[in-house]
């Protein structure tokens, strides 16, 4: 039985969502030509590029699975975050790829990859960006109702209703006032979005303990819920996996790089980078830590036959946060959503504007009707999210399914950006080359999971396929597509970006 | 086993710590930086095509 109010708690999220709302808005006065709309003008220092990255990169999905990996895994299911932290620290203080990137003065990483490999490359890297993103992202807006239907005790027919309702208040201020307002929406979002996951956080420790955290963990996972190389359900391969996407999704990941590029400078954009690692660690264990605590107190009648371990956290917070504080927490929760859909619809708006649309654009397009235009893309994205969300069934783990999804560019477009930026050799058949292979095997993973008999399991149990395997094999032979077929056919060499 | 429940401990207590602290850091500077932001594209002298040295410059 959840503990949530409609007249207490409701009122803090109404409270929230008009205040967000009316600043999403007013700021739409600012946007008069397409880079404001896209990349805020560049004009984002450091403190603002650093809780818009934050709340970006934290929506109720990840806190869903994050918490699913600590139900599931114990600590070890944290690994991911501890790498991306490593990943964002030393990229931001090397300036590996980074620098060059945003020094470029493009708005897209797609862009950059024309100056190196031609006009064709732009095209299919914003093809498959926007194919892995869309992907990724389409899951969001389902799992966010979800979460809010459980937590709140709602009627599970309300989910529908739920969904459309988020995504109407993210896509009214996403559409006016573009990046710009996701900026100042973020921040707010970042604010109220901390508050509650450290509140909770102090309570449910309060609650529950920490010694009896670390006995679950001891007593449900073994040496394998500390240590993920122990861990019979991750292992190495998981590990490196895991690894690869990390460092790719920090130096290509669409809506992160989106903050480099909208910084007001490259130093700026490290600092973002640097100020923002230690906050994937956060991202990663702060649920991970709910998800431990829904399995040392929810007993199996409580999770039941209908729900999956994706379920148990927001069924625990349900049954523990009392009234008024359960509103600070759906409010937080909300807020955290709508900071990532938000983000990722205008980011994913920018590579179908620039990258997929651009080379067909004849002439000179008038700021008003590019503002237009991309107005319109981030609604048909919205429209998307609503119907996929609907209709996909996920199978197996949630993180699972947006790893795969995200390695479908993630493995090209990381080897692309640092053979464009470093190697002098690379060139369009490399480039080419290393797109299709890279995304070959996630779809070839996910195709296959959805028509074969037995899905998942039996792609393990027969043929040894896993969605490991799938990641690492994309990473690993996108890097070799690229070497050997740049090498079999010499291009004149075009001068790196550096 | 007594070394990775200490290990987590530390990651988790400082995680709680940072994260604390970095809340109300960015809390207080981020209004400034919106501020700023927001005083700088009214006034409309960001040229995005050019270099950031010539922006600084029109800043100026």
């Amino acid at each position: 039985m959840s503990h949530f109010s409609w007249l207490v708690d409701g009122s803090i999220v109404g409270l929230y969502l008009v205040v967000t709302m009316a600043a999403g808005l007013m700021v739409r006065k600012y946007v008069g030509k397409v880079d404001d709309f896209l990349v805020a003008g560049r004009e984002m220092n450091v403190f603002l590029g650093i809780a818009s990255l934050a709340a970006t990169e934290f929506g109720i999905v990840t806190c869903m699975y994050t918490a699913q990996a600590g139900y599931e895994h114990g600590f070890s299911g944290a690994t991911p975050g501890i790498l991306q932290a490593l990943a964002m620290l030393i990229i931001g203080v090397t300036g590996f790829c980074v620098k060059p990137l945003r020094d470029s003065g493009v708005m897209t990483i797609p862009e950059l990859f024309e100056q190196r490999f031609g006009t064709f490359v732009r095209w299919l890297a914003g093809v498959v960006i926007v194919l892995g993103g869309l992907l990724n992202m389409g899951v969001f807006l389902r799992i966010g109702g979800e979460f809010l239907v459980l937590v709140t005790g709602m009627n599970p027919d309300y989910l529908v209703i739920t969904m459309t309702l988020l995504l109407i208040m993210v896509a009214v201020y996403t559409i006016m006032g573009g990046m710009l307002s996701v900026l100042v929406t973020d921040f707010l979002q970042f604010i109220v979005m901390s508050l509650g996951l450290l509140v909770v956080t102090y309570l449910i420790l309060g609650k529950v303990g920490w010694t009896t955290i670390v006995d679950t963990v001891e007593k449900q996972h073994g040496v394998g819920g500390f240590n993920p190389f122990l861990n019979p359900k991750l292992g190495w391969e998981y590990v490196l996996a895991q690894a690869f996407v990390q460092i790719a999704a920090t130096l290509t990941w669409q809506t992160t790089i989106a903050r480099l590029l909208s910084a007001k400078d490259t130093w700026t954009g490290r600092k973002i980078y640097i100020g923002t690692s230690f906050f994937f660690v956060c991202r990663f264990l702060i649920p991970g830590i709910w998800g431990i605590a829904a399995l040392a107190m929810l007993s199996p009648g409580q999770i039941g036959t209908a729900h999956t371990t994706l379920e148990a956290m927001p069924i625990y917070l349900g049954t523990v946060v009392p009234i008024g504080l359960m509103g600070l927490l759906v409010a937080a929760m909300l807020a955290a959503d709508m900071s990532t859909d938000s983000s990722y619809m205008i980011t994913w708006a920018a590579v179908i504007y620039n990258d997929i649309l651009g080379p067909f654009r004849k002439g000179k397009t008038s700021e008003k009707k590019g503002i237009l235009i991309n107005r319109m893309i981030v609604a048909l994205i919205g429209v998307f999210l609503f119907f996929y969300g609907l209709f996909y069934k996920l199978e197996g783990g949630l993180w699972d399914y947006l790893t795969t999804t995200g390695t479908v560019y993630l493995s090209s477009m990381s080897v692309l950006l640092i053979a464009c930026c470093y190697w002098k050799h690379a060139n369009s058949w490399g480039a080419t080359a290393a797109i299709l292979i890279g995304a070959a095997f996630p779809i070839g993973y996910l195709v296959l999971e959805k028509t074969m008999a037995g899905g998942a399991e039996a792609l393990n149990r027969d043929y040894h396929f896993t969605q490991d395997r799938a990641k690492i094999a994309a990473f690993v032979l996108a890097g070799v597509a690229m070497v050997v077929f740049s090498l079999l056919k010499p291009q004149k060499n075009s001068e790196l970006p550096v | 086993m007594e070394t990775y429940r200490w290990f987590w401990g530390i990651l988790t207590f400082a995680t709680l710590g940072w994260y604390s602290t970095i809340t109300v850091y960015v809390a207080f500077k981020g209004v400034t930086d919106i501020r700023q932001m927001l005083e700088k594209l009214s006034l409309g002298t960001f040229d995005p095509t050019q270099p950031d040295s010539e922006n600084a410059a029109r800043k100026k």
